[in-house]
């Protein structure tokens, strides 16, 4: 027995057998614990609140939305202006990032000044304030009646009005994705091996591709069209208020800035992170070789710097995506803040957290999912360390 | 600027003074490489090898002075520094091959780019040296997946894909395991005898007597000693050209 217990591999076994033991013990309590609770306060715990309606309306939402839609509805509204105000971030962020990041590279002093100023300043101030920052410059707007008008947007103190295509809902989601493939596909003729034609040129390769899937788009857009109504839906002011065209709620708006600058600032720390990585030695042969700065920087330093970003910037998107949550502080109703307003109103405190919980993880697991799998694909073969 | 230009020396090197901030590395430098000529630098760590021939293809500024390679001058014109690196190939101590490119890859970026050859004759062509450098079999590899020597070789034949006319060596053997130190020196034997004008910083002395028309020794930015191999082993007459040699042929 005691030669047994001196046994490595049993010893192992009889701990990991004891950990989930206790582990499983541990939850069974709590479980039961929270059971007497919720039934000495006469909760009945379950899901069937789903699909009773709410009995409030949210403040915006890409879907039709009112007080006698169920929960679930309300839950899915949530997930996907989180989607939204977070894609939308995370966007503007990456952009701003980029540019800062490479002035702080960047050979020219004042560039690199101002680079590092603006990630001193907006690093160190804690989100939620610039949040509320934004938000007061937002909601001082000038109020609808002398809005700002620029491209047919309005921009008044209610929201920021812009003008939305009268296209059908399906088409227009097909038209986007027909613009953005004539945004990528001259990029990918670009840069493909597989092209029998030298890299330099491939112009009318690429020009003919971004006009095919333009042409798509407009093809999309004429048979989706609604109806006897105009292409565009341009806001106007009727009356007190403004008609037409979408709103974008000046909680949106505060948010998106205070994102897209808030997360700049890291993402510029990341971007320089990134270039600096990359060896002199590499660049100096590729310019050895003949090719242009331009080239050597899309060509070499780019796709380096971008293999050394890539995890670092999957943790910070990870990151930003949870900083939608702030939108409570303002009354955005992100999955965050709708799941605050039914705890308040269906008292379902733990099923509404695990929600909350499982929506998170769901969003934040593809989001690494996705990253992990372009870094696999684009990662370095073979051992560094060799040679 | 092809073979067909009016003769006259591949590089020519006039009064060339380089600073780096207060550290003087270059001192009044002259030198004039013959095409077809094969020149061995070779001089102590911090004497000015490396910084000397990477003014060469302008990988570095000189501030005073003149350099001229194949009948152009290199100034501030964007132009003539384009055009001399097409026609000067560079291999360096640390290969410096883009990870992120199989061997191939790597060969035919430059031909496709710069010289803007359809893809299929800069594979050929990248085969052909491939060949040449004796490791055509790795040509899907990426460069970290290959040894030192072969991802110098890689580097070799990356720089021959262009068919320069003048080639730059930077200690192209000194990050090397012994064994696979002979394996690189083969490959530029044979292009020596093929008639390349080459300029090679190495401390391979064997390959400086094997191959070199003239031998070149410098230390604290000048060019101290310059001579034919035999004359150079033999009766060097300077003070510490004979110390450096007993030092890199002591033992």
């Amino acid at each position: 027995m005691v030669s047994l217990l001196r046994n490595q591999k049993v010893r192992n076994t009889l701990l990991q057998v004891l950990f989930v033991g206790s582990l499983a013990a541990m939850v069974l309590a709590c479980v039961m614990i929270a059971r007497r609770n919720l039934a000495e306060q006469g909760i009945t715990s379950g899901f069937d609140f789903l699909f009773k309606s709410t009995g409030w309306d949210v403040n915006f939402s890409l879907l039709p939305a009112n007080a006698n839609d169920p929960y679930w509805w309300f839950f899915l509204i949530g997930i996907i202006n989180t989607l939204f105000l977070g894609t939308t971030g995370l966007v503007l962020a990456t952009i701003v990032g980029t540019i800062v990041g490479l002035a702080r590279t960047s050979s020219n002093e004042l560039a690199r000044l101002l680079g590092r100023t603006y990630v001193d300043i907006f690093r160190n101030i804690p989100l939620i304030l610039q949040v509320f920052f934004w938000y007061a410059v937002i909601t001082h707007l000038p109020t609808p009646r002398a809005a700002h008008e620029a491209f047919g947007m309005l921009l008044t103190s209610r929201g920021l009005y812009v003008p939305i295509p009268n296209v059908g809902g399906a088409a227009l989601a097909a038209a986007m994705l027909a613009v953005i493939a004539a945004i990528a596909l001259p990029v990918w003729l670009g840069r493909t091996p597989r092209l029998n034609q030298p890299f330099g040129e491939r112009s009318t390769i690429q020009l003919a591709g971004a006009a095919a899937a333009l042409a798509c788009a407009a093809v999309i857009l004429a048979v989706g069209r609604l109806p006897d109504l105009p292409l565009l839906d341009f806001p106007a002011l009727q009356g007190l208020n403004l008609k037409g065209g979408m709103r974008i709620p000046p909680e949106f708006s505060a948010l998106a800035i205070a994102i897209a600058i808030y997360g700049g600032s890291y993402i510029a720390e990341i971007v320089r992170g990134g270039f600096k990585a990359v060896g002199k030695g590499q660049m100096e042969a590729a310019l050895s070789l003949g090719l242009s700065p331009w080239r050597v920087f899309t060509l070499v330093r780019l796709p380096l710097a971008l293999r050394a970003m890539l995890p670092i910037l999957a943790n910070q998107y990870v990151w930003l995506m949870k900083a939608t949550t702030m939108g409570i502080a303002v009354g955005f109703t992100d999955f965050f803040m709708i799941v605050a307003l039914t705890i308040n109103h269906s008292g379902q405190t733990l099923e509404v957290i695990g929600i909350l919980m499982a929506g998170f993880l769901a969003i934040n697991l593809s989001l690494a999912a996705v990253f992990n799998r372009i870094n696999k694909a684009i990662a370095l073969k073979g051992n560094q360390l060799r040679g | 600027m092809d073979s067909t230009l009016p003769s006259g020396p591949a590089v020519r090197i006039e009064g060339l003074d380089k600073h780096y901030g207060s550290f003087h590395a270059l001192r009044k430098i002259n030198l004039s490489v013959e095409r077809g000529e094969k020149i061995v630098i070779c001089g102590p760590s911090g004497s000015g090898k490396s910084t000397l021939i990477r003014c060469i293809n302008r990988l570095e500024q000189h501030d005073g002075g003149r350099v001229t390679v194949l009948g152009t001058e290199l100034n501030d014109d964007v132009a003539n520094i384009d055009g001399i690196r097409r026609e000067v190939g560079m291999v360096f101590q640390h290969f410096n091959l883009f990870p992120h490119m199989t061997v191939l890859e790597n060969c035919m970026i430059a031909p496709m780019i710069v010289r803007k050859r359809p893809r299929a004759e800069a594979e050929t062509t990248a085969r052909r040296f491939l060949e040449k450098v004796r490791i055509p079999e790795q040509a899907m590899k990426f460069p970290s997946q290959l040894s030192g020597g072969q991802q110098q070789r890689v580097a070799i034949a990356r720089a021959l894909c262009m068919q320069p006319q003048i080639m730059l060596f930077d200690e192209p053997t000194s990050a090397l395991d012994p064994e696979m130190i002979a394996e690189v020196l083969d490959v530029m034997v044979t292009l020596a005898s093929e008639g390349m004008t080459m300029i090679c910083v190495t401390h391979e002395m064997g390959f400086a007597r094997r191959v070199a028309d003239r031998v070149i020794f410098m230390d604290a930015g000048e060019i101290v000693e310059e001579a034919p191999p035999e004359a150079f082993f033999t009766s060097c007459r300077n003070e510490r050209t004979r110390q450096f040699l007993s030092q890199v042929l002591g033992h």
